[in-house]
């Protein structure tokens, strides 16, 4: 009681109080005379995706039907890094709006998403979500800001027929860093492929460069209790450094450009033109689909592994509800998450229709992700749409099996865009200068990165 | 009458000019009847966006220099703390360095050319036209797709263009953007291609402008060519050289497209400007403090710059 | 001149353009520039020219210089005509060799109908149009305001007009970003509208203080003979001022036009939505997600609009350019 009094009691102050301006903002959509409740709601497809965005309509008027007191009014908003910020300034963040996992440490620190912990506890499905999953939108304390609704860990995609050129066997890509070495050197010297390829930009190079730490026995925060220490100067971290020093000086093998982004790499690696890199296995769809690779070039396999690696990192989507909405919108909130995000792993009829209009706009189903349901019904829900599976999901078995069985290990807690960023110079040093010493760039590092943690 | 003839200086001698009366006590109605509505009705277009577009957001940075928000409570107070937070941070010596750097090269690859490459073109006589539009061309394309033709031509493999060019000569291939040393002075010979264009222009019509009776005289007291160039020309363009210099100073220390877009500040932030970390600070980290103040130092700075261009300008425009 | 900053107000170049609007004298400067014509000599004099060795030393250097330009200026667009008709393949392996695999118009088409670059160019225009229009009322409206009506305020708007000219627009950029988001007093939220580009960009110092010194050379008798005649403040604008201020308008369009179109970050921080983004705000999007070839073609395009423009209206815009040279003391 005294826990959704203050609840409550937080979320007027935040509504009643206006920002800079004389203006008031809403969250969104405002509680009406009538009883009603409307709330805003993020990710609705646009009209490039007719069919994924008319199955959308249809669900937020079934979802009114079902729920007559709640009026869901969708935008095509959709989470960017350099837009987010603005929404919350502005007031144009939607009452629900899916965020990536990254951003949840930043936006529970800063005050900027809405405590759920009490309505999601009344919600019997909401809260029987995969503990692990789940723990990327709590706080130290416990508490719940967010239901995470898609998730992915990184892997290491290979290109298929560059392996099968190489004389490589693309049904057995490499599971350790030394193998991956060795099968790059080769792709490098019987292709005119490039053998590896590494993100370095835009905060990528620092993401890419955690997820090898992770791999090989290390995280870069240490959460004590609810302190948490910059761990970026590391042996694990040195070893990551060390491979990308020797792919690039020693082996050659990592091409010539190191100033690339998420959308570079993936345009490299579906040109054909680069044999491996490490990416979220969700990038699936952005290869295959929209830049047009061919489904069988691609390979996916689980992150490679030291002998003391931690396991890989995860990332995907959270719904997280606007700070400033009411009680009444926030229930409303994640009864349509709920709706929107859970009932393909209970109705049969949904599941089969969702992957249809999927198809239909010429998209992935089956595609290598982690669910966030236990595996039981993640395993009922692909029985379901078995038919409309459009992938060669034995192109990523390994990959797959992993999912249950590789941890997965939640990104830094503090300020991580803003670790990456720093990680990003190191990157781009290691690579574009061949003297660069590994060590004082990890300590200079480690000095910034503890500015970030410090309270 | 002459005082109607005067520039802005005097602008605002009599308050009504059309008026004889001094009119000291005004009352709305008789405010009204004399057209004060109408006259107010002409300055609305300007108030409204001066005052929400420019007067306001400047008044509003200051205060947000010294203010932290997240948006949802009120923000709070927190003295110089961004300041502070700003000349703490590693990357704000490295970005100031950059900006400095970028400035200085800029000047070194920017200047000499369009002034050699006008007095050639000014003796022209039947290309003037053709060479002023070719110096002109690389201005006239929009900055953002000029910077993208560039960093596909800075391509780093032995196959990119520029490298294909040094293997003509038996050079390269350099790694251009991907090296730290080289990615600062690539950036700017990009800059110096799309900037060129306009100085050369001022300066050519600013050497039409030279009275030729001052070369006749120098040509009669048996000046060489060079030495006409050196005790004619050059004086005369003085005052352009100076204002066009100060307004490349103020230009680069603003530099950000080429950086954002050829190297995202990289690498290691080797390229990294002042108003690049402005952006990132503001638009990637959510912190509008740290950016607003970092703003207002440099614009604190060129402030400065700009008051010693205006002055010079106008010792120069009354002289 | 303020194209090359890419912030809404650029505090030196609107010195430098006021100045040489050089308003006192509307017709000095076209006597100026006849004599010059008529002169025709500069550092050489027809003597020096009729030199043998002197004509050999200048032609050569013209030549070279002109060889120089063309290669320098002209090469980049050359070769990406090139490689906007060349497949990736070829771009990539042979950057010079003249359409090895022949021509590929595809590109072009690909550029047009798969990328939808009508719509980005559409889009360009509307941003460069709107602020145009708004530029041109706040200039014009203000300009008059300030140089001739000059009531009691006029002053402190004078110099708050011109303090803009030295606080740079970077101060402002955040603040002029967060108030676009939540427009005070009204409470509007412009991000991801038009007005977000037009409204700011008609708070430009420069051309409003071009405007009001073009105004202040326009001799008073004329206003007066005017009033006299009966006319109110609007006819005095629409019917007497405004013709008489042709030339500077055509400035004032020139600049804000131009500005407009090159405009980068600001349209990339207040237009997200990629249906709403100009040319200069897509091409970098469309650098990640397209194949080189089709991004190439896109990139030419967009550089084919405005030079056809230049080329078309050269004498313009070198005289715009130029007349900033006309500070020269």
């Amino acid at each position: 009681m005294k826990k959704q009094f203050g609840t409550r009691l937080i979320a007027g102050i935040a509504a009643g109080a206006t920002l800079l301006t004389l203006s008031a903002c809403s969250a969104g959509g405002q509680d009406s005379a009538d009883g009603t409740t409307t709330i805003t709601v993020s990710d609705l497809p646009g009209s490039d995706a007719p069919e994924a965005r008319k199955i959308f309509l249809d669900r937020v008027a079934a979802f009114e039907k079902q729920h007559p007191d709640i009026t869901v009014e969708p935008s095509e908003t959709i989470w960017a890094a350099d837009t987010f910020q603005a929404m919350l300034a502005g007031g144009t963040m939607p009452t629900v709006m899916g965020v990536p996992f990254t951003e949840m440490s930043g936006l529970i620190e800063r005050g900027q998403v809405a405590d759920i912990s009490d309505a999601i506890d009344q919600d019997s499905v909401l809260g029987g979500l995969n503990e692990n999953v789940q723990a990327v939108a709590q706080n130290a304390e416990g508490q719940t800001f967010g239901v995470p609704v898609a998730a992915y860990s990184m892997s290491l995609l290979y290109n298929r027929e560059l392996f099968t050129a190489a004389g490589l066997d693309p049904d057995d890509p490499p599971t350790t860093w030394d193998e991956v070495r060795e099968a790059a050197k080769t792709i490098e010297d019987k292709t005119d492929a490039q053998g590896f390829q590494t993100m370095t930009k835009d905060s990528t190079g620092g993401w890419i460069l955690t997820t090898q730490s992770y791999s090989r026995g290390s995280e870069l925060q240490a959460l004590d209790g609810d302190t948490v220490t910059a761990t970026v100067d590391n042996d694990a971290t040195k070893q990551a450094l060390e491979f990308y020093r020797t792919l690039r000086w020693d082996d050659d093998t990592l091409g010539s450009n190191f100033l690339l982004n998420w959308g570079d790499v993936n345009n490299a690696f579906a040109a054909g033109t680069v044999g491996m890199y490490v990416q979220g296995a969700d990038v699936w769809d952005e290869v295959v689909t929209n830049l047009g690779m061919s489904a069988d070039a691609v390979g996916i396999a689980p992150l490679p592994q030291s002998p003391d690696g931690l396991g890989t990192l995860g990332g995907g989507t959270v719904r997280v509800i606007n700070p400033k909405a009411t009680p009444e919108q926030v229930a409303a909130g994640l009864d349509w998450v709920e709706f929107l995000d859970f009932s393909k792993y209970t109705d049969e009829t949904v599941a089969v229709d969702d992957a249809k209009a999927t198809v239909a706009d010429g998209a992935s189903v089956g595609m290598p992700v982690v669910p966030v349901v236990d595996t039981d019904t993640y395993d009922q829900y692909l029985s379901w749409v078995d038919a409309e599976i459009n992938v060669p999901r034995e192109h990523f078995t390994a990959y797959i099996d992993s999912t249950t069985t590789l941890p997965i290990v939640p990104e830094p807690s503090v300020k991580a865009q803003e670790l990456y960023a720093i990680l990003d110079s190191v990157v781009q040093a290691v690579l574009t200068q061949e003297d660069a010493s590994i060590d004082d760039l990890l300590a200079q590092a480690q000095k910034s990165a503890e500015a970030l943690t410090a309270p | 009458m002459t005082s109607l003839l005067d520039g802005p200086t005097t602008a605002a001698t009599p308050p009504d000019a059309r008026s004889a009366s001094p009119a000291k006590r005004r009352s709305p109605v008789t405010w009204v009847r004399r057209g004060g509505l109408t006259t107010l009705l002409f300055f609305l277009p300007l108030l409204f966006s001066f005052g929400f577009f420019a007067w306001f957001p400047i008044v509003r940075g200051i205060v947000m220099s010294v203010q932290q928000t997240n948006f949802v409570t009120d923000p709070a107070f927190v003295g110089l703390d961004n300041f502070a937070a700003v000349l703490a941070d590693p990357v704000f010596p490295t970005a100031v360095g950059n900006t400095v750097l970028f400035t200085v090269l800029a000047l070194l690859f920017g200047f000499p050319v369009p002034l050699l490459l006008s007095v050639v073109v000014a003796e022209f006589r039947r290309m003037r036209g053709f060479a002023s539009v070719l110096a002109y061309l690389p201005v006239i394309i929009p900055p953002v797709a000029a910077v993208l033709l560039w960093k596909t031509f800075y391509d780093p493999r032995p196959d990119g263009l520029f490298n294909t060019v040094l293997g003509w000569f038996g050079a390269g291939p350099l790694a251009w953007l991907n090296d730290g040393g080289l990615a600062l002075p690539a950036i700017v010979l990009q800059a110096t291609w799309a900037g060129a264009g306009t100085a050369t222009i001022i300066y050519i019509a600013s050497l039409m402008t030279i009275r030729t009776e001052l070369y006749e005289a120098a040509e009669i007291d048996g000046a060489t060519v060079l030495r006409r160039f050196w005790h004619v020309t050059l004086p005369q363009l003085r005052n352009v050289i100076f204002v066009m210099l100060l307004l490349q100073l103020i230009g680069t220390f603003q530099i950000f497209t080429e950086p954002y877009i050829m190297t995202g500040g990289g690498p290691d932030n080797r390229t990294t400007s002042i108003l690049l970390l402005i952006y990132r600070y503001a638009f990637l980290n959510g912190d509008y403090g740290k950016a607003t103040a970092l703003s207002l130092m440099l614009a604190i700075f060129l402030a400065l710059l700009s008051i010693v261009y205006f002055r010079l300008t106008r010792r120069w425009s009354a002289s | 001149m303020t194209v090359k900053d890419s912030l809404p107000v650029s505090a030196p170049a609107t010195a430098a353009i006021a100045l040489a609007a050089d308003p006192q004298q509307p017709g000095r400067r076209r006597r100026r520039r006849r004599n010059v014509e008529e002169a025709d000599r500069s550092i050489l004099s027809s003597f020096d020219r009729g030199k043998g060795s002197i004509r050999v030393i200048t032609l050569l250097i013209g030549a070279l210089v002109l060889l120089g330009l063309i290669v320098v200026s002209a090469g980049p667009l050359l070769w990406l005509a090139k490689a906007a008709t060349s497949t990736t393949q070829d771009t990539l392996s042979q950057p010079f060799a003249l359409w090895p695999s022949g021509f590929t118009w595809q590109n072009l088409t690909d550029a047009l109908v798969r990328v939808q670059f009508g719509k980005y160019l559409a889009n360009t225009a509307w941003v460069a149009i709107g602020s145009w229009l708004f530029s041109l009322l706040v200039a014009t409206t203000g300009g008059f305001g300030l140089s001739v009506l000059r009531p009691r305020y006029a002053k402190a708007v004078y110099a708050g007009v011109l303090a803009t000219l030295f606080i740079p627009g970077i101060v402002s950029l955040v603040p002029l970003y967060l108030t676009v988001l939540d427009l005070p007093l009204f409470g509007w939220n412009l991000l991801n509208t038009f007005w977000a580009v037009w409204l700011p960009a008609g708070a430009s110092a420069v051309n409003v203080l071009l405007v009001k010194q073009y105004f202040d050379g326009i001799p008073r008798d004329i206003f007066e003979a005017a009033t006299i005649d009966g006319a109110g403040a609007f006819r005095l604008f629409w019917s007497i001022t405004l013709p008489l201020a042709r030339p500077i308008l055509g400035v004032v369009s020139l600049l804000s036009l131009v500005a407009a179109y090159k405009e980068f970050l600001w349209p990339l921080l207040v237009l997200p939505d990629p249906n709403l983004q100009p040319l200069s705000v897509a091409l970098p999007r469309l650098e990640a997600t397209t194949e080189l070839s089709v991004y190439l073609a896109a990139l030419f395009i967009s550089v084919l609009v405005p030079v056809a423009l230049f080329l078309v209206f050269q004498k313009q815009f070198l005289r715009s350019a130029g007349s900033a040279g006309a500070i020269k003391g």
